[in-house]
């Protein structure tokens, strides 16, 4: 790095060569720029075809797992039917041993019937109290036959009411278990076309992915060639090179640096940045602060002295500083 | 946004050089505030003043019931924080955007650089603080003698 006086790192900044370099700079710049943005683009497209693969296939066992569960439900409520339907034989050969045993109470209440009938008729010719109690036994087991046979019948209708609860709740189920195979065939559709996507997905990713690379190796060689453009400042220029500034030591000076800024900022150091501006830096500080460089003399000292002469000797020139009241 | 034309209007920097303002402008970096923005806070550490460039500014200060009043409103040209660049302490009141506001801000280093270069400048630049501080001192003064 050799020294410059801050006129010749400016006439420089001014030739044919340097412009010329610069040209090339920023075309290499632009080129890395184009390619790291390539590069993270893909990337990001082969990291979101990743989870995407990833979240399909989560979705797949998911949903073959709800497969599993709605087979497992029909399978139960099979089991659950097959129970109802020997429920339901049982009830129904209960029905039937009660409808017999109500058949025969039905043809006792019969006898006892025509039995009292007969009493009843017979009492006029005999008149004695032996007739008179055997009317009253005969009352009496007629009056307990009709109670058995509207018990036992009501008992009767129970058990069919029965038969015919069960009957309805077996075919409900039978319902449900169809319905249930329905959908678990269906959602194990699903799950196998979800499969399919994670494939397809995944396959993607790995395109995207080797895509990545390529770009990543392409970023690799704008980087090199804009390096190649820094190195030839270095030898063309003789200056230091950083990534955003060229560096020439200043004629005369052991601790203060030229910098040439290759960037526009407006943010991260303590002045706004120009692209080829050129500004003054500490030797240990580097660009943590930067100063702008003055091309010319500065003002001489009787410029100077003029000015205060005016103000404190002739008068003050300026306005009259007040503050706006609060409002 | 024209830094140079700003400068120049502003009471801060009345009678520096044309090359003086160029070389404040580049030391100087604009900020946006949006209104209701704080711009800073009483009782911050400040080592920065601001020009205000378009908008208005509140400055605000805590009363003896911790209650913030509005002590003054300033709009462009105007300038603020100078106190505690000059005393190092900290800042006596906090200044709110009113208004969506544009400024530009001046630290102390970056002063410090300026003072480097163009000494007399730097001179007028302090006088220009003194004048607005003196401003200020009567105006407290009118007032005080008015409370009595």
């Amino acid at each position: 790095m050799k020294t410059k006086r801050l006129n010749e790192v400016v006439s420089l900044i001014a030739q044919p060569e340097f412009q010329s370099w610069w040209a090339e700079f920023q075309k290499r710049r632009a080129e890395l720029q184009e390619a790291q943005k390539r590069y993270e683009d893909s990337l990001a497209e082969a990291s979101l075809a990743e989870f995407k693969a990833e979240l399909l296939q989560k979705n797949a066992i998911d949903t073959l797992y709800r497969a599993g569960e709605c087979e497992d439900t029909a399978a139960t409520l099979l089991f659950e039917g097959t129970e109802l339907e020997n429920r339901s034989y049982r009830a129904v050969s209960d029905f039937e041993e009660q409808r017999f045993y109500v058949s025969e109470l039905w043809y006792r209440l019969g006898a006892c019937e025509k039995a009292f009938e007969e009493h009843r008729e017979a009492k006029p010719q005999f008149n004695g109290k032996k007739a008179e109690s055997e009317l009253k036994a005969a009352e009496r087991a007629h009056r307990a036959a009709r109670e058995d046979y509207d018990r036992e019948t009501e008992r009767r209708n129970q058990l069919w009411d029965e038969v015919e609860r069960i009957w309805a709740k077996s075919a409900e189920v039978n319902l449900l278990v169809a319905e249930h195979r329905v959908r678990a065939k269906s959602i194990r559709k699903e799950a196998e076309a979800l499969f399919s996507l994670a494939e397809e997905q995944k396959r993607r990713s790995v395109d995207l992915r080797a895509a990545a690379e390529a770009a990543s190796a392409r970023c690799e060689g704008a980087r090199s060639a804009l390096r190649a453009a820094l190195n030839r400042a270095h030898d063309e220029f003789a200056c230091a090179t950083g990534a955003d500034f060229l560096y020439f030591r200043q004629k005369g000076s052991s601790k203060r640096i030229f910098c040439v800024s290759l960037i526009e900022d407006h943010d991260k150091y303590n002045v706004e940045l120009t692209p080829l501006a050129v500004y003054v830096v500490d030797r240990q500080r580097g660009v943590a602060f930067l100063e702008p460089s003055v091309v010319g003399e500065p003002p001489s000292v009787q410029e100077g002295d003029r000015r205060f002469e005016d103000y404190f000797l002739r008068g003050r020139k300026g306005s009259v500083i007040s503050i706006r009241p609060a409002v | 946004m024209e830094k140079l034309a700003v400068l120049s209007e502003s009471p801060l920097f009345e009678m520096l050089s044309n090359q003086e303002l160029e070389y404040v402008s580049e030391l100087c970096r604009p900020r946006r505030f949006t209104a209701g923005q704080i711009v800073f806070e009483e009782g911050e550490l400040g080592d920065s003043l601001y020009v205000i460039v378009s908008g208005e500014v509140e400055v605000l200060r805590r009363d003896a019931s911790a209650e913030q009043r509005r002590i003054a409103l300033l709009g462009p040209p105007m300038f603020f924080g100078e106190m505690s660049l000059i005393d190092k302490e900290y800042r006596s009141a906090t200044v709110r955007a009113r208004t969506d506001t544009e400024l530009l801000h001046l630290t102390a280093e970056n002063l410090a650089a300026f003072r480097k270069q163009h000494r007399d400048g730097f001179t007028f630049v302090v006088i220009n603080i003194a004048r607005v501080l003196s401003s200020r001192l009567r105006e407290s003064n009118s007032k005080l003698v008015e409370i009595r």
